[in-house]
């Protein structure tokens, strides 16, 4: 590092607070990042809600099962299959899951028996408070919405919510 | 001898390069950067759902909520136009056949709801919204948003 300039000696900037400073941004930008953005799939349009709470931060057993439902022209390969003789879609939504291959809300409940299975055995003699997270596109229809909300009450999941972006 | 001689020898400066390190920090701080994308906030609408031996046998239950049996039963019925909300109407139990909501306003929603808050527990603050299929999730979001705003829970009723 330099020592103070007398002539003809080193005259190298003092590049330390800048390496501090900069450092300091990369760890900002590090924390802030998201490098794992939940299960969320980008496609999904969330309806504003202003009653919408913050999200919880309680401790659960179990992790939550993330359901994103999108209308089925965002799935190129489900909009192709899903049509009638007709051409008409027969099924206007489709259900996201990370991991898994795009589901109709009819499927979904072999996907849903699997996960509460998970569940109970985690949670042993305990009640199964896995959280089932509905996040809907704006575009979606109300019967579908209402398919997968009666699909998670059939195999017994009690906790849902409907995921809104705060505000509007 | 070498001992010795070692002892004498003045100090190594040691300097460290910090240019290449800072070069690689800035690396790293533009590819935050460049990556760098707030997430939105995302709020909750929580709910529970009746347990399963309250199930009933039926494979689409007709409702999605619980304590609707002591629920003050009163439903908001909301009438599609085109997906979104083209008419709102309340039911109470003293008037089955449903109160329309001047102009589909939710602020009027909202009020008429409020109105009807006295003497009601704790358990009976549940409202059951129904509607059309093709209703769009963001016109059930505004509705479920009004009744959330009045103060109580909501529930779904089958879709028409």
């Amino acid at each position: 590092m330099s020592h103070g300039g007398g002539e003809g000696g080193d005259n190298e900037p003092n590049l330390t607070p800048l390496l501090d400073l900069v450092l300091q941004l990369v760890m900002f930008f590090m924390i802030n990042a998201n490098f794992v953005m939940e299960q969320v799939s980008k496609d999904v349009e969330l309806p504003s809600a202003s009653m919408a709470r913050p999200q919880e931060s309680k401790e659960r057993e179990s992790g939550p099962v993330f359901l994103n439902i999108v209308p089925t022209e965002k799935v190129p390969k489900a909009a192709e299959s899903s049509g009638d003789e007709t051409g008409k879609p027969a099924v206007t939504s489709m259900v996201l899951v990370t991991g898994q291959n795009p589901m109709k809300p009819a499927q979904l409940q072999t996907y849903l028996k699997t996960r509460m299975a998970d569940a109970q055995r985690t949670a042993g003699k305990k009640d199964v408070d896995t959280v089932v997270i509905i996040r809907a596109d704006k575009n979606v229809r109300y019967k579908d919405v209402f398919q997968v909300l009666s699909v998670c009450k059939s195999v017994g999941f009690k906790n849902v919510q409907l995921r809104a972006l705060r505000g509007g | 001898v070498s001992k010795h001689k070692k002892k004498h020898e003045p100090p190594q400066e040691i300097t460290l390069p910090i240019a290449p390190m800072l070069d690689m920090t800035f690396q790293l701080l533009s590819l935050f950067i460049l990556t760098f994308r707030p997430a939105p906030l995302e709020g909750q609408i929580a709910m529970n759902l009746p347990a399963l031996k309250d199930v009933k046998s039926s494979s689409t239950p007709a409702t999605v909520d619980p304590t609707i049996e002591d629920a003050a039963k009163m439903t908001v019925t909301i009438s599609e136009a085109q997906g979104g909300v083209g008419a709102l109407s309340l039911k109470t139990l003293d008037k089955p056949e449903g109160i329309t909501v001047p102009d589909a306003d939710l602020k009027q929603l909202v009020k008429m709801l409020k109105d009807r808050q006295q003497g009601l527990s704790k358990e009976q603050m549940v409202v059951m919204i129904e509607g059309g299929g093709e209703l769009t999730y963001s016109a059930l979001m505004s509705v479920v948003n009004a009744c959330r705003e009045a103060g109580f829970g909501i529930g779904f009723n089958k879709p028409t």
